[in-house]
């Protein structure tokens, strides 16, 4: 009976070891099956003009409303692909941050007290389904979220853009392709907000009512075709696109919660895009032909710290902790390159970046003297929070492992919490808990325009629930240029907002961590993609071949 | 026996109410809001306040519920917070959708450990026995979504046979072979654990009663091998059942992680996806509905079970 079992062992161990080296083989030439399988689709497609299929990170399709859900990935392959704004980002550059440009708006005029926007809107523009784009259509859809009485208001897309839109007292038609706008202050950067407010047709709204937001209808270069629920979304090229018209015929869009089936589902030819597969793959998929993405755009990952704490009130302890963190070997060996270390709030490159400001290099040695200079030589004992996931946050469980050892090297003892993402907002919604010892939060955010990376963080008017300050920090020379930013124009901004970063660097409100580089793969025979320094890119210049 | 389903019937009505109850209670103490997933995180808590208004979530909690409960009485479950489309045609589909790949994952795991259980039974020592065993054990022991990846990378990266991803090809004819398709690899990860549970038990019953004295005495007639096995597999019938009944329930319900490894538009990843985003109306009722398809699938077994064993009816 023993030898019948070792033979039967002996069988399957072999099978195994054949199996294993089968499976090397198979491996070596599946990227030769790769790209046949792949150039087998595209011949397929080239026929109609290449189809760019995108495996998405989101695990439900957004729902294609003017402010689409799934966050900002909903936004950058639904909203900005159906709809236009007044004004739309500016995609075309791959080295310089993305600014806003005339969309629907041709050209506008701003009065000298930086409070009457007049828009001249674009002529001969429709909507897919035929509607005219005039003032009549602008005004419907400003009325849909911004006026309560409205008869199509929708309360969800005003208060997805409420953030934007909060700056405008009143709205009116001077004619037919005019209108202007009053805000409430004197405000210069009224054209970054707009690139938010999207413009859906009026006859649709009209006709279907709540099911507008799964049959949407805008004037973007991509008309909408199909949803099926949980499973695609299908967009297809708009023929009569006022701007650059796409080159693909199609896009499909895939939710595909998990980084490993985007991986599979990239290297086996069903999608051509993957958006953030596993970074430890980049060097396996570059190696078979794909092309790996990574740029930098106005993004950072920080920990928040808490200024009502009696710990991180002490800007020595903050700096200290800054000064702890190895971020170079943060962001290359642990994400393989995906994020860039953060050693202030501003990348370089972004043109709100400061050179001269104080920028966090890895300096041990000087975390523990400043450590002990603000009165803990013996190092100091925190609780940090972080989310399980959640938009833009990256990878927060071995970040944060990672930053809980650097900064115990230099005598602070973290102890992580780990809090599922909408219970993390929830808890922070209006700041640190009342009486928490909570010494810092993990919550990403972008910094791509001066209002969002500078006000809504560090305003004393943005303390939360306000806005996004959850620390409560405040300083008057931020106040002040705050007020300066907002009724600057041209490179008057770019000034203050490096005289702002300067500040909010030393001050160390926050523990800067990483830069996002928006990792994604595209197949081999995608074509002419140019990664904007934006969360949001341009498809139109895609083809597939 | 119409006594003993009217009773089983009747005692639903409680169940579910309590179940309804729970979640209901269980899913709004739980901190976050459907808010969030609707606004930028950084929103004011103005603008959050009167979305929660707008969308009715102010109200008291058994306003909430006698509301929700009123309307599905009707038979309207809703419509989804953040999806906007009928919560009845969401939970309809994804139901659908799982129902097909638990029968098919059914369907693989219990002929597959029938055939395992049995040859293991009945020649416990031969190579077969073994091999069996060890499928059993690896289905036991292996995670599915683990196994799930593994397949797919042999069968969908590397040998580019079977789709990876979703139920039908997008722009495909969505017909049965496409369908079939695209089942393989998640039914086979989803029955795995249910084929090793399932060989383990039904070989351990066939052997037990492959001692028993009935089957020494249709030996001693003379009954043909075939006949024997058709004692012993009524004999076993029952426990098998019991535990079918068991493991199906939980391949409809227990497969989120599958699910979301090949993005199969299922239930499992609608009402996780829905847990994430707080949509209370998709969480509320497709939990009661994955509750309601549990208790009548009990129902069903203990019928069959009745049907099979007498004694069963007059106890």
């Amino acid at each position: 009976m023993k030898t019948k079992f070792r033979f039967v062992t002996l069988i399957l161990v072999l099978a195994f070891v054949l199996q294993a080296c089968g499976s090397n083989t198979t491996t070596n030439s599946s990227s030769s099956s790769t790209s046949s399988s792949t150039s087998s689709s595209s011949s397929e497609s080239s026929s109609n003009d290449g189809v760019l299929t995108i495996a998405m990170t989101a695990g439900n399709i957004p729902v294609p409303n003017t402010i689409p859900t799934e966050g900002s990935e909903g936004l950058r392959f639904v909203g900005f692909q159906l709809y236009d704004g007044l004004f739309r980002w500016d995609l075309s550059s791959d080295t310089e941050a993305a600014v806003p440009k005339p969309a629907l708006a041709e050209s506008y005029e701003v009065s000298e007290d930086l409070m009457t926007w007049t828009f001249n809107l674009r002529h001969g523009v429709t909507f897919h389904d035929g509607t005219p784009w005039d003032a009549d259509a602008a005004i419907f859809n400003l009325d849909r979220v911004m006026n309560p009485e409205f008869e199509y208001y929708d309360a969800k897309s005003a208060g997805g853009v409420a953030n934007y839109t909060k700056w405008i007292a009143s709205y009116s038609k001077i004619n037919d392709f005019t209108i202007q706008m009053v805000t409430k202050e004197p405000y210069s950067l009224l054209n970054w907000e707009l690139t938010w407010v999207l413009f859906g047709s009026p006859t649709a709204i009209k006709e279907l009512g709540a099911d507008f937001s799964t049959n949407p209808v805008g004037t973007g270069p991509f008309k909408f075709v199909e949803l099926k629920e949980g499973q695609s979304m299908t967009m297809a090229r708009n023929d009569e696109y006022w701007g650059d018209k796409a080159k693909v015929s199609k896009v499909i869009l895939r939710p595909m919660a998990d980084a490993a089936s985007r991986l599979a589902a990239l290297q086996s030819g069903e999608v051509n895009w993957a958006e953030l597969p596993p970074p430890e793959a980049i060097a396996s998929l570059e190696s078979r032909g794909f092309q790996i993405y990574l740029n930098a755009y106005p993004h950072v990952l920080p920990f928040m710290f808490n200024m009502q704490n009696d710990i991180w009130s002490n800007k020595l302890v903050r700096q200290a902790a800054n000064y702890a963190i190895d971020r170079a070997t943060l962001a290359e060996s642990l994400l393989n390159g995906a994020g860039e270390p953060a050693t202030g709030l501003m990348y370089p490159g972004q043109s709100w970046y400061n050179s001269e400001a104080t920028q966090y290099s890895y300096d041990p040695e000087k975390a523990k003297a400043l450590l002990a200079e603000a009165g803990y030589p013996n190092g100091v004992d925190t609780t940090f929070v972080i989310p399980i996931a959640g938009s833009g946050n990256m990878w927060p469980q071995p970040i944060s492992e990672y930053v809980q050892k650097n900064l115990a090297e230099v005598g602070i003892n973290v102890k992580l919490e780990v809090m599922e993402w909408s219970a993390l907002l929830e808890t922070f919604a209006s700041g640190f808990p009342e009486g928490s010892d909570y010494g810092a939060v993990m919550i990403s955010t972008g910094t791509y325009t001066p209002i969002r990376a500078i006000d809504y963080n560090f305003a004393e008017s943005a303390f939360s629930p306000v806005g996004n300050n959850r620390g409560k920090y405040t300083n008057p020379e931020v106040e002040a240029l705050i007020n300066q930013i907002k009724t600057a124009s041209g490179d008057d901004v770019d000034k203050y907002m490096q005289q702002a970063t300067a500040v909010i660097n030393d001050d160390a409100p926050w523990l800067f961590l990483l830069h996002d580089k928006n990792l994604r793969a595209l197949a081999p025979n995608v074509k002419g993609f140019v990664m904007a320094q934006s969360w949001f890119q341009d498809l139109t210049t895609i083809s597939v071949e | 026996m119409l006594n003993f389903l009217l009773k089983r019937l009747l005692l639903m009505i409680p169940t579910l109410i309590g179940v309804t109850i729970i979640v209901f209670l269980i899913i709004q103490l739980v901190p976050g809001n459907p808010v969030d997933a609707l606004v930028p995180p950084e929103s004011s808590q103005e603008v959050k306040d009167q979305l929660i208004e707008s969308l009715g979530l102010d109200q008291p909690l058994y306003v909430q519920y006698l509301k929700w409960m009123g309307d599905l009485l009707q038979g309207d479950l809703g419509r989804s917070i953040i999806k906007t489309s009928s919560v009845n045609t969401l939970l309809f589909d994804a139901f659908k959708n799982s129902l097909v790949l638990a029968l098919f994952s059914a369907a693989f795991a219990f002929i597959g450990s029938l055939i395992l259980g049995v040859i293991a039974a009945y020649k416990p020592k031969s190579i077969f026995a073994s091999i069996g065993n060890m499928i059993a054990i690896f289905g036991i022991s292996i995670p599915n979504f683990w196994g799930g990846l593994i397949l797919m990378g042999i069968f969908s990266v590397t040998l580019n046979w079977l789709p990876s991803i979703g139920m039908y090809s997008v722009g495909g004819d969505g017909g049965f072979l496409d369908l079939i398709k695209h089942m393989i690899l998640p039914g086979i990860a989803c029955g795995m654990v249910t084929l090793g549970v399932m060989t383990r038990m039904i070989r351990s019953n066939v052997y037990d009663l492959l001692n028993e004295e009935f089957v020494l005495t249709l030996k001693a007639k003379g009954a043909k091998s075939s006949t024997i096995l058709l004692h012993v597999l009524k004999n076993a019938t029952p426990g098998i059942l019991a535990i079918a009944g068991l493991q199906f329930s939980q391949l409809l319900g227990g497969s989120i992680l599958v699910e979301t490894v090949f993005s199969w538009p299922g239930l499992g990843q609608l009402i996780y996806q829905a847990i994430s985003q707080r949509d209370y109306p998709i969480i509320q009722s497709g939990i009661l509905l994955v509750a309601v398809f549990f208790v009548l699938l009990n129902i069903l077994v203990d019928l069959l079970h009745a049907a099979i064993d007498p004694r069963v009816q007059k106890g």
